[in-house]
């Protein structure tokens, strides 16, 4: 790579080819349409004047610290765990360096470029179509070869790639030296050796990007792969024939002729828009009978055998199939028969501890908050403003906002349990585990780790859905993910057992509805299999990483982005739901409650709820309004039950089976509007949101009244 | 700069699949099922009988035939397995499709 020509006056950037290339990416320098091979971004005129973009794009294994490098080059936050696949989309960053401005990309994890899952088709259409100025792949020094894989494939997919060894801290603590220059040399590509726990890291990082980018430091002669002389014929000869092509220009003959050897589908019928490939399949036919060679087993274990090669010429230490201390940890916890137990305690005291640790805090906060609107008021009433007003913003916003409020306790401490469960390495077991049981109801154990994420926020659940790899199962999960109560349901659940229970009854409940709202998701997924056909199953296969400390900055983070949301939301969706509300509830202004708006809404629904689930009007509003976000559901209920403390007023107005009645509905009702969203985006079709919607309201009513009716004789 | 295959390793599966006179000296590498292997024990991956889709993603995992595996447990529910330092679960239903030799 040459030094960029950086003149002042012309606003051009021009990479210089590189100086040995392949031969057969020379016709693609060339085209017509698309960018021309080797050419640099053209500048962006951002505030400062001469900015050349550069834009580089992170491709590796799961779980390898893309995004841990990604967050800390460029300052994000985004989710960081112990466990593979987090990053399901795309996502940007940006630093800048000596006025220069690196775009980031960071891709989902992948761990071939093949076309098997959506990640990879992601990742490998980024890397080809979009071209990046740089690949860089980043692999674990722990598992140099195995995480190597992809960038291999991806050698013979672009020329400008470079290596990051990340998790240099850990492959030190087990002796393991890597020898760079070996590397780079055997590679022909730059490589960087590095922590991303170091505190010079950063800075080590962006050089490296700086100097691959820019200087002759590093010479990109990326190793050019043989295979057998057999295999070679036959790439020689499918080459040939499709090298005049006019579909998929962008990709380099040699590799889409692998391809085809290796039966990418993708890749093939793309191909087959053109060209008829039948011969080319007959004579890997015969090759696979008369050789007994395979090219789509054959190809990666050449790939790997190269693989072994390097890692033996440039690593010292490495032993394969050490015992570690995972390995002692995993003895117990993933058991065959301690497993369960362990697992059933962990998530309850994760419950246990939620619900304690946070009743102190809301009680805190209530007192903190009945006083000081009282204050409010007295200030209000002092100054002489209208009562209307008055009421408006005490009564109102204050308390809509203030209930909401009062179960952030309850979200963060749920959110840091997560946090540490994930990045422990733990979550990983889990779908481990639950896969014997979950296989009972059809389903994978990947897809636990969507309903774990889905009990933080449905939104996220539905999302790690992609994840799993059976399309049924995925849409089964996409449309049951909202019976699963989100932090912002546990709120309400956590507040208002603590309300009506003592405290070990209280816990026992909770533990009893979120056992509910997981046999839910279990049976309809049986229940699914009946609508939604057939579809490959995809037997399971996960990488299960090793425990590792939690860190505190992960946890953090994680913690903030996350209760970050609901924060936010109290100061804006809240804010102005909490006024309709209170107009709803108070117009025409100084009527009894039961003659406002809200009180003719809620008693002619009434007159269905009350005989089905004990719902007066109050409560029926209260659910209404907590459609499209469910911690408005607290808001209402504050407004709503006007009165010194919220905590008294509803004692005095709801019956014990009444209020488990509520707590049933509410936990698995319907989806708010952002999970609304999501299952559309992810299916992409109106008639399952639909069912997405109607579905759990169904479900939910027909549960309710039956534990309505079971309730009303005890009490 | 070329990566050249070691040509010496060639037919490494082959090899092994009609049995060269030092391995039938070894008549203890019996072929058995991952699904049968015993923990701690490292096994030799023989042949994948799987689906397509499932030998791919298996050789994207570097789980191919001729590679060798630790196994970490095998009890209940899927195995697992320890390959090129990675730890891998692999659903008891493709272990079964997949022979190894001790
Ligand atoms: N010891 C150590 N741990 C690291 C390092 N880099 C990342 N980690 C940890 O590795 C785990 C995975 O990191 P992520 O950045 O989430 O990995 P990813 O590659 O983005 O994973 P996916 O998004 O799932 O593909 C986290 O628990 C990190 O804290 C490192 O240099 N040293
Ligand atoms: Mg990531």
């Amino acid at each position: 790579m040459r030094r960029s020509r950086f003149n002042q006056g012309k606003k051009t950037y021009k990479r210089k080819p590189h100086g040995r290339r392949p031969h057969w990416r020379k016709p693609h320098g060339k085209l017509p349409g698309g960018k021309p091979h080797g050419v640099g971004r053209p500048f962006v005129d951002a505030d400062s004047d001469h900015t050349i973009e550069h834009r580089i794009a992170f491709l590796g294994n799961p779980n390898v610290g893309k995004s841990s490098i990604f967050n800390i080059l460029t300052g994000s936050h985004q989710h960081i765990g112990n466990w593979p696949g987090k990053t399901v989309e795309k996502k940007e960053g940006h630093f800048l360096l000596s006025d220069e401005y690196f775009s980031l990309i960071d891709l989902p994890g992948a761990y071939s470029l093949s076309a098997h899952s959506e990640e990879e088709l992601i990742t490998r259409q980024y890397v080809v179509e979009e071209r990046p100025d740089l690949v860089c792949a980043i692999v674990d020094a722990t598992r140099l070869e195995r995480t190597s894989y992809i960038a291999l494939q991806a050698l013979e997919l672009t020329d400008n790639i470079a290596l990051i060894v990340n998790m240099m801290d850990l492959a030190e603590k087990e002796n393991i030296q890597i020898d760079r220059h070996k590397l780079e040399k055997q590679l022909g590509i730059p490589v960087l050796l590095v922590s991303a726990f170091d505190n010079n890291c950063i800075i080590r990082i962006k050089k490296f990007l700086y100097d691959a980018l820019h200087t002759e430091k590093y010479t990109f002669q990326p190793a050019f792969l043989l295979y057998s002389q057999k295999l070679e014929t036959m790439i020689n000869s499918v080459s040939r024939q499709i090298s005049d092509r006019t579909v998929l220009r962008d990709y380099p003959t040699r590799w889409l002729s692998i391809k085809v050897l290796e039966g990418d589908n993708w890749v093939i019928s793309k191909l087959e828009e053109e060209y008829v490939l039948d011969d080319i399949f007959k004579k890997i036919e015969k090759l696979k009978k008369s050789e007994k060679l395979d090219p789509a087993d054959e190809i990666p274990k050449r790939k790997y055998k190269a693989l072994e090669n390097i890692v033996k010429k440039s690593v010292i230490g490495y032993k394969d199939f050490k015992e570690k201390k995972s390995d002692k940890v995993d003895k117990v916890v993933m058991h065959k028969f301690w497993g369960y137990p362990i697992l059933i305690l962990i998530y309850a005291a994760f419950f246990l501890i939620t619900f304690y640790a946070s009743g102190p805090i809301i009680n805190g906060l209530d007192y903190l908050l009945t006083s000081s609107s009282e204050i409010v008021r007295g200030w209000l009433l002092a100054v002489n403003s209208p009562i209307f007003l008055t009421s408006l913003i005490v009564d109102g916003i204050l308390a809509g906002v203030g209930a909401v409020l009062l179960f952030i306790p309850i979200i963060v401490i749920f959110y840091i349990l997560i946090a540490v469960m994930e990045d422990s390495g733990y979550l990983a077991r889990t779908a481990y585990l639950m896969d014997s049981v979950l296989g009972k109801f059809g389903l994978q154990g990947t897809a636990f780790l969507s309903m774990i994420m889905g009990l933080g926020c449905n939104v996220t659940g539905i999302m790690a859905a992609r994840t799993i790899k059976s399309e049924r199962d995925r849409m089964s999960m996409i449309l049951t993910n909202s019976f699963l109560p989100c932090a912002a349901r546990l709120g309400v659940i956590a507040f208002l057992t603590g309300i009506f229970f003592k405290p070990w009854v209280a816990a026992l409940l909770m533990l009893a509805l979120y056992t509910l709202s997981f046999l839910l998701v279990f049976l309809s997924a049986l229940f699914f299999k009946l609508f939604l056909g057939k579809s490959e199953t995809m037997p399971l296969i996960i990488e299960i990483p090793e425990y590792r400390l939690p860190r505190l900055k992960n946890i953090f983070y994680l913690t903030w982005e996350r209760a970050g949301i609901f924060v936010k939301k109290a100061g804006t969706f809240i804010f102005i739901a909490s006024i309709v509300i209170w107009f709803m509830g108070n117009i025409p202004y100084g009527v009894t409650p039961e003659y406002t708006i809200a009180g003719y809404m809620g008693r002619g629904l009434a007159y269905i709820t009350e005989p089905l689930f004990g719902f007066d009007w109050r409560m029926v509003v209260t659910l209404l309004f907590g459609i499209p976000a469910k911690e408005v559901v607290i808001s209402a209920l504050g407004i709503l039950y006007p009165g010194v403390s919220l905590v008294e007023s509803l004692l005095a107005a709801w019956t014990i089976p009444q209020a488990i009645s509520f707590l049933v509905f509410q936990l698995t009702y319907s989806p708010c509007f952002a999970t609304l969203a999501t299952i559309r985006s992810e299916t992409k079709s109106w008639k399952m949101t639909a069912v997405g919607f109607f579905y759990p309201l169904i479900v939910t009513s027909l549960i309710t009244v039956a534990v309505y009716y079971s309730l009303l004789p005890f009490f | 700069m070329l990566i050249y295959p070691n040509f010496k390793n060639l037919d490494i599966s082959k090899n092994y699949l009609y049995g060269s006179s030092k391995q039938q000296m070894n008549t203890m590498n019996k072929k058995i099922s991952l699904a049968d292997s015993t923990v701690n024990s490292i096994v030799k991956v023989e042949k994948i009988v799987t689906g397509e889709k499932a030998r791919r993603f298996l050789a994207d995992l570097g789980v191919l035939e001729g590679v060798k595996l630790r196994i970490i447990k095998n009890d209940l529910g899927p195995i697992l397995v320890e390959i090129k330092a990675t730890r891998v679960a692999i659903g008891r239903g493709i272990a079964t499709k997949i022979e190894v030799t001790a």
